[in-house]
């Protein structure tokens, strides 16, 4: 192995472990528990896929990493270059800290839902 | 008291036709197909991911409620939500191109043929 493949070689198993810390580091159980502290369910359906409303989006199934930077975008507000002002979702997502986005996020994703990929 | 009135009769009548617009578009899912060209560069790649300012998997959205399709669209299009690929993709939408896109989006389940 020549000096750059090797390099290249590192290269790719750091941002591995990097990637995987920050999405594998997400813990379902305590997700579960938190999504039951802060009550998600009352909106979002007791299986998150039926929620109240139907302007509410469906979350089961959904990606982690993406239900992760939707809280941050709500916690953020739309002053950033990338938030969103939400009313609700504003003060719901301004107490979770970043490991509890990313647990509340693959415990969602966890769960069984109809979400797709289609074109 | 002339003016109040004048003001009230206004402001009954802005919300009246506020609401018949909304009332009057019916996403329909058929006119879709042509409009969804910039949809599918991004959600209708499997585990395509954004590559900034933050990196994620884009939401899946097939199968997802039609309202909240259109409500993100709309946020997206007013500003309340800020995101540098779907802030100027959702600002050529009319109203209409959100409702036949978030009725297309809604209908499909894991039974959809992915053409």
């Amino acid at each position: 192995m020549n000096g750059d493949a090797m390099k290249n070689l590192l290269l790719a198993l750091v941002c591995g472990a990097v990637s995987m810390s920050a999405f594998a580091g997400g813990d379902i159980t305590r997700g579960a528990e938190l999504a039951k502290k802060y009550n998600c369910a009352s909106c979002h359906g007791a299986d998150y896929k039926t929620p109240i409303d139907p302007t509410y989006p469906k979350l089961a199934g959904q990606h982690a990493d993406y239900l992760a930077h939707a809280l941050h975008a709500y916690k953020r507000g739309n002053k950033s270059i990338s938030g969103r002002n939400n009313p609700i979702m504003a003060g719901m997502a301004q107490p979770l800290s970043d490991q509890d986005m990313a647990d509340i996020a693959v415990y969602l994703q966890s769960l069984p839902g109809p979400l797709v990929v289609r074109k | 008291m002339k003016k109040l009135l004048a003001v009230l009769v206004l402001a009954a009548g802005a919300s009246a036709s506020c609401i018949a617009g909304a009332a009057d578009i019916v996403g329909n899912p058929k006119a879709a197909p042509n409009k969804i060209e910039q949809c599918i560069g991004c959600h209708g790649i499997p585990e395509y991911k954004t590559a900034f300012p933050e990196v994620y998997q884009v939401p899946m959205i097939g199968g997802q409620s039609a309202k909240y399709i259109e409500a993100a669209l709309q946020a997206y299009k007013k500003g309340d939500r800020q995101h540098p690929q779907m802030t100027p993709t959702a600002r050529v939408l009319s109203d209409q191109d959100i409702a036949d896109i978030a009725a297309y989006y809604a209908q499909q389940t894991a039974a959809t043929p992915n053409k």
